[in-house]
């Protein structure tokens, strides 16, 4: 699964500590899943939608053998 | 996320603190007189024996209990998933260890002397031992991913 986190973080001049702040996780979390070595329960993904006001298939994209 | 029925992470110090203090008594009291085939041989406890019980016996497994059950900082579903990941590997271990252990018995029981069973029931022979083994896995992966993971690329 690939996401666009990096992109919307930069997009919205967030921080990976303000966005865990905001997620309520940390901020090694956020960079697992940006680093795409975590995939995010559906909770976290809802948590991101709200805070970049966008959803969750403009953040989080399946990939081929996903 | 679900409710994680953990202690707060200030309960990691007094585990820390409890297993300090229960290393030190092993060490310096129980483990010797056990090597030393000193330990239970009058008929009633020794002031040393009871130090010695009371760091091996019942600080080192209350320790490990509390902080295998005690949160950590930041407690999120990253952490929550390594801790599922460090069960299941301790879990494994101890399933290996446990099919090996008819093996490891008839070995131990014709190669060594009975004093020697004795002792090592004393000291390795606790379930306990399960707790420190998935702590060890849980804190040294916890510590190598957040390493990993601490640098914002």
């Amino acid at each position: 699964m690939k996401n666009n986190i990096r992109v919307e973080r930069a997009r919205q001049r967030m921080s990976q500590q303000e966005l865990a702040e905001k997620t309520g996780v940390s901020r090694q979390t956020i960079n697992a899943i940006e680093l795409g070595k975590f995939n995010p329960s559906t909770v976290l993904a809802l948590k991101m939608s709200l805070v970049f006001g966008i959803s969750v298939n403009e953040i989080f994209q399946l990939e081929e053998g996903d | 996320m679900k409710k994680q029925h953990l202690l707060p992470h200030v309960w990691q110090w007094v585990g820390l603190m409890a297993l300090i203090v229960g290393l030190v008594l092993s060490i310096v009291i129980f483990v010797p007189l056990v090597i030393r085939g000193n330990y239970g041989i009058s008929g009633r406890m020794t002031g040393n024996e009871i130090l010695g019980e009371l760091g091996y016996l019942l600080l080192l497994p209350l320790s490990a209990i509390i902080l295998c059950f005690s949160r950590e900082k930041i407690e999120d579903e990253r952490i929550a998933e390594l801790r599922m990941k460090s069960l299941a590997t301790t879990a494994i271990i101890f399933v290996i260890l446990l099919i090996i252990a008819p093996v490891k018995s008839f070995f131990i029981v014709r190669l060594c002397s009975p004093s020697f069973l004795g002792k090592y029931q004393l000291l390795l022979g606790h379930s306990w031992w399960m707790l420190f083994v998935y702590l060890l896995i849980f804190k040294i992966s916890y510590w190598v991913q957040n390493k990993r993971y601490s640098d914002e690329k």
